[in-house]
């Protein structure tokens, strides 16, 4: 036997939800076909009018703190250069210009880094291990004041410092198989020296992390 | 002539962080003062944001290049804000301080939000009335798209909702504060 709807039920059947105002519609519209992100033209206008009135300045005192915060904080300029506040340790002083030559062994330094430390990397031969390094751009230091010194720069010493381990924790990739990532920090020092003693230290910084599959029960 | 080693105030990193803090800090200020009751809650979430920032950088824990600092700071001073809103609540229910909270609002009367350079003192005024006037959820989604530069993805990010939710409250926003500016716009000082 069908049931009998009671009174309550019938009065509200009777209403009708109230009809969405046109901007609410044009945003679910707009939802609907993809456009929500792009702005009408009149928008555009309109904020760039708002734009045009600029915030205020932060007050001198907060300026102040935040340059206190700042302080020794490297300036990533993009993923290839970071500025830093001071130079590496050892016996520099100011070098007054680079010359060509300078700047070529430089470079060529960098290169030597890279070749030795390859070379160097522990542990990468196991099939099971596997070892990624993430290199920071060099950090250059120098005791040469006269620039006009055109004699040759070569490798003399490599140093390798390991400066900090950290366990990363457990990762799982592919087919639920679970593998700790470990980080090792070391900063690497190459040693460029020319036929009068001057020298040129290049320092990198580099993350590797090896990454070891895990046993689980 | 450049130098390796050069003094810590002009170090070039000081330089780049002055540069950058200049262009930057006065739109994540105008944000904290959105999210914040008072001038100087909005300098410490400001300043508490920064340090957060600047501390993950030395310890090697922050994620991303330079791009990713604004998205990191304004999520961070929405946080801190927040925080600070439910720690005041609690002690404005044990104190219930009247006479402070006049103060508070003679206080930022002199202390506007937005430059006296860009347009005069009235449309100043009437924008950031129509702001303080707009429930938060679509002024904080006005400053981040205009004066921010953020986009949708980086405002849905922030807030936790979605694009198409930052987007829709963004419209919103500007309409009703195109109601709100009515007679600036008809002075000529905002666009249509």
């Amino acid at each position: 036997m069908p049931r009998i709807p009671s009174i309550t039920e019938l009065e509200l059947s009777n209403l009708s939800p109230r009809g969405i105002d046109e901007d609410f519609l044009s945003r679910l519209t707009a939802c609907a076909d993809g456009s929500m992100l792009d702005l009408a033209e009149g928008d555009l206008a309109f904020e760039a009018s708002l734009r045009a009135i600029r915030p205020d300045n932060v007050p001198a005192g907060l300026y102040a703190s935040l340059e206190a915060a700042i302080s020794d904080t490297p300036f990533a300029v993009d993923e290839k250069i970071v500025l830093f506040h001071k130079s590496s340790r050892g016996n520099t002083r100011p070098v007054r210009s680079w010359s060509n030559r300078f700047s070529i062994a430089a470079a060529a330094t960098v290169a030597l880094l890279g070749s030795i430390a390859a070379f160097m990397v522990p542990g990468s031969d196991d099939g099971a291990n596997e070892t990624i390094s993430k290199s920071n751009p060099p950090v250059i230091s120098s005791s040469v004041v006269n620039s006009s010194v055109t004699s040759n720069y070569q490798p003399a010493r490599f140093n390798r410092n390991l400066s900090d381990t950290r366990d990363e924790g457990v990762i799982w990739r592919g087919s639920n198989s679970p593998h700790r990532v470990l980080r090792f920090t070391y900063m690497d020092r190459v040693t460029l020296e020319n036929e009068k003693g001057e020298t040129v230290e290049v320092e990198q910084p580099k993350d590797e992390f090896v990454i070891i599959p895990e046993k689980i029960d | 002539m450049s130098a390796i080693e050069a003094p810590q105030q002009g170090s070039p990193a000081s330089t780049a962080w002055r540069a950058w803090l200049k262009e930057h800090a006065p739109k994540l200020f105008l944000f904290a003062r959105n999210q914040t009751r008072t001038h100087e809650d909005a300098q410490d979430v400001l300043q508490d944001a920064v340090v957060k920032l600047v501390e993950k950088i030395r310890a090697g824990e922050f994620v991303g290049g330079q791009e990713a600092w604004q998205p990191y700071l304004y999520t961070t001073i929405r946080r801190l804000a927040i925080d600070l809103s439910r720690k005041d609540d609690r002690r404005k229910r044990r104190e219930d301080n009247v006479s402070a909270d006049i103060q508070a609002g003679q206080f930022e009367a002199f202390h506007p939000w937005f430059d006296s350079e860009g347009g005069d003192d009235e449309t100043r005024g009437q924008l950031e009335g129509a702001l303080k006037t707009l429930p938060e959820k679509f002024s904080e989604v006005i400053i981040m798209k205009t004066w921010g530069e953020r986009t949708f993805a980086e405002i849905g990010e922030a807030l936790a909702i979605s694009q198409n939710t930052a987007a829709s409250r963004y419209r919103y926003g500007l309409e009703a504060l195109k109601r709100e500016l009515g007679t600036a716009r008809r002075r000529g000082d905002l666009s249509v």
